[in-house]
Formats: structure tokens, C-alpha cells, sequence
């Protein structure tokens, strides 16, 4: 009787691995990955932030939980720019940057940071939790097993940033319509 | 059977490199198409505490959803390190790196920041304890002391469980659950909108538990159930207010065999009641971060119509995150509560010493996290004073040093001073624990009563621990490995003290007081391993060595025993999760809990179950077997407040889930 549980997980194994050989779904961070790259797609810097033939930068402050789904993205094409992915050693960097994740490993320096990275024309995007209501760009919000996200228009205005139409029609909400 | 399972771990963990492969042709979808997506394996949430120089587990919501756990001490027992045990219907025994015990009693444990350690009997009450658990974010566990930061009573471990925002519980909410045994579970929660105030959830949950087996199959007499009603609000501009209101009453039976009751069988019933209300603000102060906290709490538990306990707490909490300046990264605190309880006995077997006793304490702490040699070496000092009216002025400071060669490794040593505070049953009840048969004393029996030593000064329990942790961050996973060892001094135990003959029938004292050693080595390890894109595997494996002093002293002596025979010396959990993508979700657990040999209660496996479907946004299915291969075992047996044994049958139930 001691041998079922063995049993039982052999076979979820050799089910999975059948799984494995159709078309797997993508994972939770690939999605994400895909999501800051067609942020970029949707937003409009001033030019001032983001010249014409400028290569535009998307960095990630704290640890990369992409696992390589982002830093496969380096290179790409958006609206005739080239994408630079990076990871940030520290939040002094970060005016190089465009578009800045901030990763959950950053949950305790959250608001300080925040404060520093405001007014910058900074895309911030994150997955922590109620994000966007923090004053953050745009959170990722993953519910029932899709993932989703949310707008803060006051914080895009405040960073001079432009997001289109569709990008705040397909948004689960957008917060702060008027400055807070 | 742990040969066994170490070669699946191992096959998995070398599975694990080929799986990091990345799809990229959804990276062209378009925007719509993504939000549609379903994602297969939601992956851990990167530890958000990961860059902390401590054994912290989190759990996320997801966690806790796929464990098909219907309370909080269900959704831990998978944490390495953390040993849960059922006690009997909705009653649980949850320690970390210790002792379990309905009144384990170094264990901190708060909701949204708000402490639920019971401080007339040190310990916590899970049973009065509910939660509308999928409104849960996330419950983060830290093992070992973490007193720097929480202060007393984190002595052997923090569990901090965090409600979701308002803001992220917007819609309305139905759940409706039903176990084989008859017991029905139903909850409500919507989101109001409150214009230019911010966003209110409020919610209402009933249950009615099953109860569970006596050792011969039959059903056992422990009822239990209740209510929980609530808000909480999260405004514009970083503030939370919350409240709630639960009643919870339980029956169990005491099977005391005596001349006087042959049939052997007391009846006991607890009923909880209580409301607490919590509000907290976060700033941006010089640069850093403030947090105000304050709450007030009332309890008012009630046991058969003899006992009464009312507990009324108020605390206020401040915090300051400053920014960092150079290589230091300072944070400070402090904090006060004030604590009044009145405990009324009808029944001259259990009286209280001080029927209205106060207390305050007040604490101050201050932490220093240094980068050495950036992204590489972090030392954090830290220290909690904390002065309580109920013992001495105790200092629990910590140091822990940080390696980290690679963003993917972290190597931790850490040590630690931590305090128990004597909770004021321990200082004031006077309790008849039982009657041992003596031919030669008047009646045939001489009772047993414990109670505080004469001239008993307070003194905190005192632990000293050293930790060392190792973490790899895989590409599709994570691994963890932690040793360690706690020092404990000053325990509570008791002595024999003079038979008093004055008067039949004759009473044994037996006198409380603080002196007792003891110490734990253990070692924690756990995995969790993304194997494909489908299926994931947790694992966790926990031993555990308890040695304490013992002494001439019967009783003394006896008590060393019964705390080095508390805690299983292992135990092991392997969750596998697989979502094969259609909405659909299995999950297959396995628990394997050596035995407990202060109770006798023999070791287990148990094999549980779960599939869970989704079809849509709107509506969630999930079917749960317990224990599947087993027709029932025990998990926890004590000999202070022994009820009747209650066995954890085989057992099964249903939840649906509406949102709109």
C-alpha cells in the first residue's frame, strides 16, 4: 500500500511529459515578458525622454524573475526601435532607462522608491500587489490563472506619458483619472 | 518508501534544466490575445523576503488554492520546519522547529499586523481564528526567532498571514463548500465602491465542521462552528481600516474516568467570541518610509458555564524605513499595548490568582542592514528592547551575515536572542490537573494541583539561536537548505512541592515556575521545482532532535521527557501540481509525519488529492479526497486538557466559487 503514492506519481509524470511534447502554454513570466514589451508598444514618450532612432532601454530593478524570457527579448523591434533589456544594480541607474520592473524582491523599499522614481519619465511596471493604486505606471495583476493589468492615468500624466486608447480600453482598471 | 521518493526528487531536479527552455511566438500576440492566455504553471512569486538572512517561506495565494487548505494551519503543513497537527474538528496544533501543542507557545502569529497570541494562555486558539482564506494574499512564515522585528513570543518562529487589498477584491464573491461528513461552509464578500474615499470589501462567512472519528470509527462528539463578519477599506493616499466580529463554539469531551463518573466522559464546550478593529497609515517620511498601526481587540472566552475569560487589548505600532544612506540601511520602531484581563471561575478546580490583571508593555527597536562589499556580503544588526510589566526588561538582539557569490545563490549564518513572556495563566491559575489513586490517603486518591511557586518572580523564557541557510534560485525553481540549533533557557516546569494533609482529601502541589533547559537541532531542506510547463513539485523534509535537562526532581524530570518526545523527529511532504491547461488542475499530495512519542501517537503517511476547474473568470470548482488510503489516523495526543481522542477519517468535499 506504501507503493501507491509512488505509483500515483509516476503516472502524473508520464502524463506531464506527454503534456510536454503538445504545444506547451506559456508560463507566467513569459506572459509578463510579452506584456512589457507591447507596453512599450502602447505608450509614447516625449521626445525629449526618447529620441527618433533611440534604442529604447527596459530595465529591471531587483531580482529578475523572468528567467531568461525577458533577456531573450533583447535585440527585438518595436515601432522601429530597437529594445535593450538590462538589469539595474541600483535605482541611481535607472534615468537611463524607459520602461523599469520592478520585481517583488524590491516589496520593502517599495514606496521610497517609488518617491525617487516619480517625475522621471519612467513606464513603471510591476507585479506586486495593488501596485498601480500605489502610484506605480502599470501593475500586472495575475487572476484565475490569466494575467491582467491595471492603469494608473494620474501616474502616466505626472511622467508626461502617453498611453493609447486601446492600451487603457483592455485595462482590468485604471486608477486616477484626475492627479491624486 | 524515502528511498523511493529521493529518486523522484532526484530525476525531477535533473528534468529541471531542460524545462527553462523559452517559447517566444506569443511574444507577437497582440495585446487582447494575451489577457486571454491561460498560464499553465503560475511559478512561485520570487520570494519577496528572499534578500532577508532568515528561513522565510511564503506562501502565495496560488499556494494556498492549489493545497485545497480550508484554513490557515491546513495551507502550512506544507512549510518545511512547521509541524501541523489535527487536533480534532476545526482544533489544530501548529510549532515551528519545536513542540506542537494546542498551546504551543513560542510562536508568534498575526493577521494584517495584528497579534492573535492569546496572552492568558500563550498560545493560539486556531479554532476561533477563521478567515475568509481566498481573500488571503499571502502567508510568510519566518522560522527561527524573529523577535528583532516582531518582539516577544517570536521565539521559534513568525507567522505573518496578509489579507488582499480592497482594491484587488473588488467584484462580489460566493463560496459554498461541503464535506462528506455533513459539515457546509458558506461565504460572502463584495466590493463597494466608497467615491473619493477609496475601495471597501465586506464579507460574512459561516461554517458548520465535521467532526471527527473516534479511534473505533464512530463519529466523535467534537462539534464545531461559527460566524466571521468584516471590512476593510483601502484608501487613496496609503491607508487600511479593518474590523471584525467572529463567534466560534466547540464541544469536546474530557474522558475522565473517576469513582464518580465511571462512564468516563466530561463534556467541555468553548465559546469564542470577539471583535477587533485596525487602522494603518504609510508615509513618506525623510526620504524613507513610516508606518502608524493601531488596533484595540476584544476577546471573551467562555468555558461551560464555569470559566470566563475577557481579554481587551490596545496597541499602537510605529515604524520608519529611512533611506538608505551610504552603505546602511537603517529602520526603527516603537510600540506599546496595554492589556486587560478579567477571568471569572465558578468551579474551585481552576481559579485565578488576580481575578483583573493589567499589563503594558512598551518596546523600541532598531535595525542596521550594511553592505559590506555590495551585492555581496550584508551584515544586519538589529536589536528589540522591550520592557513589560509582566517580566524583566529583555534585549533580543540578532546578527546575521548575508553571502551572495551569484544573484543566485545566498548563503546565511545568523544568531539570535528571543523572549517568551510568562503568559498570566501561567502566573495565576491554580488548576486541578487530575487525582492519582492512593490506597493509603483518605478517599482512595490524592489530587494533583498546579499552580505558580511561592514567591515566583516572572522571568521571560530565553532562547539563543544559530542558523545557517543556503538558497539557490534555479531557473525554474528554488532550493532551500537551513541548520540549526536553539538554546532554550528558563523554561517553564514544575516541581514537587510539600503533600498537604491538612484536610481529605490530600492535594500534591505541584509549583510552576521558570528554571528548566533545553535545546533543538534540526536541519530544514525543501525544493520547489517547475518540471515542465505543466508540473511542478514541491518538496519538504524537516528533522528534528530535542534534548533537554533533567532533574531529581520527579515532576521536573518528567516534563524534560514529555518536551523531548513533543515533536515528531521528522516529517516530509511532496505536493505535486499539474495543470495541463483547459482550466482543469490536479494536484496530488503526500505527507509522511513520524511519530510523537509523548503522546503514543503513531507515525502516518496521508495521501490527499485535488481537482480543480475553472471554466471561466466567473465560476471555480475544486473536489478534495483526504487521506485517501488510510480509513483514519491520529495526529495529536496531549496529556494536559487530554480530550477524547479524535482520529482524521477519510474524507472528501466539494467548493464552488462565484464571482460576478
Amino acid at each position: 500500500m506504501k507503493m501507491v503514492p509512488v505509483a500515483l506519481l509516476v503516472v502524473l509524470l508520464s502524463l506531464a511529459s506527454g503534456a510536454l511534447r503538445a504545444a506547451p502554454p506559456p508560463g507566467e513570466y513569459q506572459i509578463k515578458a510579452a506584456y512589457l514589451l507591447n507596453f512599450a508598444r502602447y505608450v509614447e514618450w516625449p521626445a525629449a525622454r526618447l529620441a527618433a532612432a533611440q534604442a529604447l532601454r527596459v530595465c529591471v530593478l531587483g531580482r529578475d524573475p523572468f528567467g531568461g524570457a525577458l533577456s531573450a527579448l533583447d535585440g527585438r523591434q518595436i515601432n522601429g526601435r530597437e529594445v535593450r533589456i538590462r538589469q539595474l544594480e541600483g535605482i541611481d541607474l535607472a534615468g537611463e532607462c524607459h520602461v523599469v520592473f520592478i520585481a517583488d524582491s524590491e516589496e520593502r523599499r517599495l514606496g521610497s522608491m517609488l518617491r525617487s522614481l516619480a517625475s522621471r519619465g519612467l513606464l513603471l511596471v510591476s507585479d506586486l500587489d495593488g501596485f498601480a493604486e500605489a502610484g506605480g505606471s502599470i501593475g500586472l495583476v495575475t487572476e484565475d490563472g490569466r494575467v491582467r493589468f491595471d492603469i494608473n492615468q494620474a501616474s502616466l500624466q505626472r511622467d508626461g506619458l502617453r498611453a493609447s486608447a486601446q492600451l487603457l480600453r483592455l485595462a482590468r482598471s485604471v486608477h486616477g483619472a484626475r492627479a491624486p | 518508501m524515502s528511498r523511493h521518493r529521493t529518486g523522484v526528487l532526484l530525476a525531477t531536479l535533473l528534468g529541471a534544466g531542460a524545462a527553462g527552455a523559452v517559447e517566444t511566438s506569443f511574444i507577437d500576440l497582440p495585446l487582447e490575445e494575451l489577457g486571454k492566455l491561460e498560464v499553465a504553471a503560475v511559478s512561485r512569486k520570487a520570494q519577496k523576503l528572499s534578500d532577508m538572512p532568515a528561513a522565510v517561506t511564503v506562501l502565495s495565494a496560488e499556494d494556498i488554492r492549489r493545497s485545497g487548505a480550508r484554513s490557515i494551519p491546513e495551507a502550512l503543513r506544507e512549510v518545511p520546519g512547521v509541524n501541523v497537527a489535527q487536533i480534532g474538528s476545526a482544533r489544530w496544533a501548529v510549532g515551528v522547529r519545536g513542540a506542537q501543542g494546542r498551546f504551543a507557545n513560542k510562536l508568534l502569529v498575526q493577521v494584517d499586523g495584528r497579534s492573535i497570541y492569546n496572552p492568558l494562555f500563550s498560545g493560539v486558539f486556531w479554532e476561533a481564528q477563521d478567515i475568509l482564506i481566498e481573500d488571503v494574499e499571502r502567508i510568510e512564515v519566518v522560522r527561527g526567532p524573529g523577535a528583532s522585528l516582531w518582539g516577544a513570543n517570536a521565539v521559534n518562529g513568525v507567522i505573518n498571514i496578509v489579507t488582499r487589498k480592497a482594491t484587488a477584491t473588488r467584484g462580489g464573491q460566493v463560496s459554498v463548500g461541503a464535506d462528506s461528513q455533513g459539515g457546509v461552509t458558506t461565504a460572502v464578500r463584495q466590493g463597494v465602491e466608497l467615491e473619493g474615499i477609496g475601495t471597501m470589501r465586506v464579507f460574512a462567512k459561516g461554517r458548520d465542521l465535521g467532526r471527527s472519528d473516534t479511534m473505533d470509527g464512530d463519529r466523535a462528539s467534537d462539534t464545531a462552528g461559527g460566524w466571521l463578519a468584516g471590512f476593510r477599506i483601502d484608501g487613496e493616499g496609503g491607508w487600511m481600516v479593518q474590523g471584525n466580529s467572529y463567534r466560534h463554539s466547540s464541544k469536546e469531551l474530557l474522558p475522565i474516568s473517576t469513582a464518580l463518573d465511571p462512564s468516563g466522559g466530561f463534556p467541555v464546550s468553548f465559546v469564542f467570541e470577539g471583535s477587533n478593529l485596525l487602522a494603518r497609515r504609510s508615509w513618506g517620511m525623510a526620504g524613507g518610509d513610516a508606518t502608524l498601526q493601531a488596533y484595540v481587540d476584544h476577546t471573551d472566552a467562555r468555558l461551560n458555564a464555569q470559566g470566563n475569560g475577557k481579554i481587551d487589548i490596545a496597541d499602537v505600532d510605529f515604524q520608519h524605513t529611512l533611506a538608505p544612506m551610504g552603505r546602511h540601511e537603517l529602520m526603527w520602531g516603537l510600540g506599546a499595548r496595554y492589556g486587560h484581563v478579567d477571568f471569572t471561575s465558578s468551579s474551585p478546580a481552576f481559579t485565578f490568582k488576580d481575578q483583573l490583571v493589567e499589563y503594558r508593555i512598551a518596546s523600541a527597536f532598531v535595525q542596521d542592514e550594511i553592505s559590506l562589499v555590495p551585492q555581496t556580503w550584508t551584515l544586519t544588526l538589529g536589536s528589540r528592547f522591550e520592557h513589560s510589566t509582566l517580566s524583566d526588561f529583555e534585549t533580543q538582539p540578532t546578527a546575521r551575515l548575508m553571502w551572495t557569490p551569484t544573484t543566485d545563490d545566498s548563503l546565511w549564518l545568523n544568531w539570535s536572542r528571543a523572549a517568551r513572556t510568562p503568559s498570566l495563566g501561567e502566573l495565576n491559575a491554580n488548576v486541578v490537573l487530575g487525582a492519582q489513586p492512593q490506597p493509603l490517603a483518605p478517599g482512595g486518591v490524592v489530587v494533583l494541583r498546579s499552580l505558580p511557586a511561592p514567591n515566583l518572580r516572572p522571568r521571560a523564557e530565553r532562547v539563543d539561536a544559530l542558523e545557517l541557510g543556503y538558497r539557490r534560485t534555479l531557473s525554474s525553481g528554488s532550493l532551500e537548505a537551513v541548520l540549526f540549533h536553539h538554546d532554550y533557557r528558563r523554561l517553564g516546569a514544575t516541581t514537587m512541592g510539600q503533600l498537604d494533609m491538612s484536610s481529605p482529601p490530600f492535594v500534591q502541589p505541584l509549583y510552576r515556575s521558570y528554571f528548566a533547559n533545553a535545546c533543538t537541532t534540526g536541519l530544514e531542506l525543501a525544493a520547489d521545482i517547475n518540471v515542465t510547463a505543466t508540473l511542478r513539485l514541491q518538496g519538504s523534509y524537516t528533522v528534528l532532535d530535542t534534548r533537554a535537562r533533567h532533574y531529581l526532581d520527579p515532576a521536573a524530570d518528567a516534563a524534560g521527557v514529555a518536551r523531548e518526545g513533543a515533536a515528531p523527529k521528522h516529517w516530509a511532504s511532496l505536493h505535486a501540481l499539474w495543470s495541463p491547461g483547459g482550466g482543469h488542475e490536479f494536484d496530488l499530495m503526500l505527507r509522511r509525519v513520524g511519530e510523537v512519542s509523548a503522546g503514543d501517537v503513531p507515525a502516518y503517511t496521508s495521501v490527499d488529492a485535488r481537482y480543480g476547474w475553472h471554466p471561466g473568470r466567473s465560476f471555480e470548482l475544486a473536489v478534495i479526497g483526504q487521506n485517501l488510503f488510510d480509513n483514519r489516523h491520529l495526529e495529536y495526543a496531549s496529556d494536559f486538557f487530554a480530550s477524547q481522542l479524535s482520529y482524521q477519517p477519510r474524507r472528501g468535499y466539494i467548493q464552488g466559487l462565484w464571482r460576478f
